[in-house]
């Protein structure tokens, strides 16, 4: 089971975090390092790109919710980028559609971020 | 390997898998659940709910129980209805407290799918998913 994790600052107004693989118990800690380090560095602005993600359970929800807790204490913003219906019924479900920015594309959460 | 519980009812199809009580197999029990799904012709979205109900599952016995040393999972498989059920081994006292509020991944695995049932001898979980079709 894999899972990657790549970085980068986008037009110096954010950095977006892309994820591939399967999120759960084994690869959480994995992601959350990679996000803990950005909010570590004062990057407080976070696009977190689920495209490749092919699953995602309640430890990363957990994860998920960590993250944003800690960049709302510094006013910054989580946005997701998530199409998957699957993993968006998961947000659905658990409520957490109400306390994530969840967009269609990078361009449409930039737009927001702006 | 020991038995991990009483035999299943019988059924037209029942299948286990055992694997040991650690996250890296996580990965393995989601494929069974989804390959046998779709070699039963369980549509998509419920196959996708069964795998993640099985998940949360032995998610939350990897985490829970500490002297866990494997899952034993069970698949039965009737017309109407598969029912998935998880033991931990070797078998463990009640898996849940009433006293605390459910984490999350239990939430979910309620959510998801038709019942959930807390079994207490042995000591582990059914959970089942009603198939569409049959009235």
């Amino acid at each position: 089971m894999d899972i990657k994790v790549n970085t980068r600052s986008v037009l110096d107004k954010a950095h977006v975090v892309e994820v591939q693989g399967e999120i759960d118990v084994y690869t959480s800690p994995r992601v959350k390092e990679m996000i803990n380090e950005l909010i570590e560095q004062g990057r407080f602005n976070l696009i977190i790109d689920l495209e490749g993600v092919r699953y995602i359970d309640s430890t990363g929800l957990g994860v998920l919710i960590g993250a944003l807790k800690k960049v709302r204490e510094h006013e910054g913003r989580i946005l997701l980028i998530c199409t998957n219906p699957q993993i968006k019924k998961i947000f659905n479900i658990t409520g957490l559609v109400k306390i994530f920015e969840i967009y269609k594309d990078e361009e449409e959460a930039l737009k927001a971020l702006a | 390997m020991p038995e991990p519980g009483p035999p299943l009812q019988a059924g037209p199809l029942q299948l286990g898998l055992t694997v040991p009580a650690q996250a890296e197999f996580l990965g393995v029990v989601r494929l069974a659940v989804a390959g046998l799904c779709h070699r039963l012709d369980v549509p998509p979205d419920r196959g996708e709910d069964l795998k993640m109900a099985v998940d949360e599952a032995c998610s939350y016995c990897i985490q829970t129980l500490p002297a866990l040393e494997r899952i034993a999972i069970r698949f039965e498989m009737a017309p109407d209805r598969l029912c998935v059920r998880i033991l931990p081994q070797p078998p463990q006292g009640p898996l849940v407290s009433s006293e605390q509020p459910p984490p999350l991944g239990l939430v979910l695995m309620e959510a998801l799918i038709d019942a959930v049932e807390w079994l207490e001898n042995p000591a582990g979980l059914r959970l089942t998913v009603n198939l569409p079709g049959v009235p």
